[in-house]
């Protein structure tokens, strides 16, 4: 049974009664295995937070169903196994750390005698043992984060929903976080997290999925993605110099040089054998062939229609670097 | 039969859940303080309105006392409540709670039922001051000089009737104050349970003026829209006209348990369906 799945899954919102319909998501067609981490990227606006709402049943499918451990996402039951944590989450600021989990784990049908114990477990395994007692009203936007995620995980769900948990938090946190979901996954869990930070993804996921304009666009491991399209290829090679590339005329992009190491790159693959065999050809040794593929931020960009979704995206990855 | 169990058990406990946390929160609005204090000064100066009804003194301080209590009950649902699911909403505190294995329905029920607690809880503060006061006052002067109407007993039993059917027209109310914090703004469901509350009143009066409207005896009976209208006005309306017996109790006067006992389960009914209708919007809302 699928942790997540999606399908035909359309949302179209009235934004009041006399609003134009705005279609959140169109036919999303989704599928997470158990046990992976599954990044969730796009654009502001593209979809994800509505597919996580839709996922969560916070949001009404308009077409498509939605199906969390193959229980519709209408039903409460589809959600006993699920943690979420929501894009800067809110909590009731009167009550305390702890006080904070123990609600949410009595939410989830805790038994009362084990709902203490947890809490403090769960609170000192997301550092905030020291500030269990204090009230969340004086917790910093990193505490409020690791909070969240406490919550998320009290009742130790197999599926855990995380939006944008990395956004926001300085390096440390968001190294933090990151170790967290490693050791989450590493215990059988399903992790499903949207971001922009595009490295965060590209370090802790087994598949990606892109999400634009309420579709899904590609899904696959990253290494996939990105080796699916080769940019350019490059050539490492001695006893050949700057002057022999002549042959290759425009199909050569850029040219290094360094003592008898001439580094180039050329077009595509075809150039490449050209060059290869011009290089043994000419009395040269050829020392290294490299395909130079797109990175994950250049296949979120295409992917996005534009130079748009990426600069989004770089510009939250500067700011998460701070 | 074991699942059955374990389900129920599941939805009461996310509901008191919600319910001990709503109470929490609303035990901590200052507007739940200023009302409770504004309604005790209240229901202490009917002694100074006493003074200038010779011989009344302590009518006066019963009517106003058992006035005061429902209607400062009521302004406190309305202030607090109209804003319990909307405040949710606005402040995303919603979606940690509705991502969980809560039913929506659980989570307007623990609202309604928290918000219930602490008004009642309020009303019933409200309530010990005023005996306490009665008391005090009774003693000071004890009985009616003038008829002897008034019996000298502060807690008799018509004073308690009427505090009960204060509660359970509270019950009404913050029934009310919920559907519409379920599907407007705080500020249009303050005016539309505030308007509602106070056609409540005139419950009676409406259906007055529908038999007023009926043909005569003989007369052919034919289609009037005002009639209609206002019969359907009156089916639709929360009787909480009802719910007061003030006028009774001021006098020592008892309505029967028989009507008690009606009109408590008409409260309870009338609440069980609003909350009803109010889960069902609720449940098919897009959260934003």
């Amino acid at each position: 049974m699928h942790p997540i799945e999606a399908r035909g899954l359309t949302v179209i919102y009235r934004p009041g009664l006399l609003g134009r319909p705005v279609t959140g998501l169109q036919g999303l067609d989704l599928r997470v295995e158990p046990g992976e981490v599954f990044g969730y990227i796009g654009a502001n606006g593209a979809g994800k937070t509505t597919t996580i709402k839709t996922l969560l049943g916070l949001n009404r499918p308009t077409r498509g169903e939605a199906l969390l451990f193959g229980v519709g996402s209408s039903r409460p039951e589809s959600r006993r196994d699920v943690g979420f944590l929501p894009e800067a989450p809110y909590f009731y600021e009167y009550l305390t750390g702890r006080e904070t989990v123990e609600f949410y784990a009595r939410l989830s049908g805790i038994p009362s005698r084990e709902r203490s114990p947890r809490a403090a477990d769960i609170l000192e395994r997301v550092g905030l043992s020291g500030a269990a007692e204090r009230r969340v009203r004086t917790y910093s936007r990193g505490m409020r984060q690791r909070l969240g995620l406490a919550q998320a995980i009290v009742h130790r769900p197999k599926l855990l929903i995380l939006d944008e948990p990395m956004s926001g938090l300085d390096p440390l946190g968001r190294r933090d976080v990151r170790l967290l979901i490693r050791e989450i996954a590493r215990d059988g869990a399903t992790v499903f997290f949207s971001s922009h930070i595009l490295s965060d993804v590209e370090s802790l996921c087994d598949r990606v999925g892109v999400v634009a304009g309420g579709k899904l666009v590609a899904v696959g491991r990253v290494e996939d993605l990105a080796r699916a399209r080769v940019k350019t290829v490059e050539l490492r090679c001695t006893g050949f110099s700057r002057e022999d590339l002549g042959p290759l005329g425009d199909a050569v992009l850029d040219v290094r040089v360094d003592g008898d190491l001439l580094t180039f790159e050329v077009a595509d693959e075809q150039a490449a054998d050209r060059a290869a065999r011009l290089v043994v050809e000419r009395g040269g040794s050829l020392r290294g062939l490299v395909p130079v593929t797109e990175t994950l931020e250049e296949v979120f960009a295409r992917l996005q229609g534009g130079p748009a979704g990426a600069e989004d995206a770089a510009a939250e990855e500067v700011r998460a670097r701070g | 039969m074991a699942d059955a169990r374990e389900t129920v058990r599941r939805r009461l406990g996310g509901a008191l859940a919600i319910a001990r946390n709503t109470f929490r929160e609303a035990m901590r609005d200052r507007i739940l303080y200023l009302v409770g204090a504004f309604g005790i000064i209240v229901l202490m100066s009917g002694k100074i309105v006493g003074w200038v009804s010779i011989g009344e003194d302590i009518v006066v301080v019963r009517s106003v006392g058992l006035s005061a209590i429902p209607f400062f009950g009521a302004i406190m649902a309305i202030f607090v409540g109209t804003g319990i699911i909307q405040r949710e909403l606005g402040g995303r505190t919603i979606y940690t709670i509705l991502a969980r294995p809560v039913a929506r329905w659980e989570f307007v029920v623990g609202k309604y039922l928290g918000l219930l607690g602490t008004v009642l809880g309020a009303t019933a503060a409200m309530s010990v001051v005023f005996l306490v006061y009665l008391a005090v006052v009774t003693s000071v002067a004890p009985g009616d000089p003038v008829g002897g109407a008034v019996p000298p007993a502060a807690f008799g039993w018509p004073v308690f009737q009427s505090l009960v059917l204060s509660g359970a027209e509270l019950l009404v109310v913050t029934a009310i104050a919920v559907l519409f914090s379920s599907i407007s703004t705080p500020i249009l469901s303050a005016v539309f349970t505030f308007f509602t509350y106070v056609a409540g009143q005139f419950a009676s009066d409406v259906m007055l003026m529908s038999e007023m409207l009926a043909p005569e005896a003989g007369a052919p009976v034919g289609w009037d829209i005002r009639r209609i209208l206002l019969e359907a006005l009156y089916r639709v309306m929360p009787n909480l006209d009802m719910m007061n017996v003030r006028l009774n109790s001021v006098h020592g006067i008892a309505i029967s348990n028989a009507q008690l006992g009606w009109t408590i389960l008409y409260a309870v009914a009338y609440a069980g369906l609003v909350l009803v209708i109010g889960c069902a919007l609720f449940e098919r809302r897009n959260l934003p």
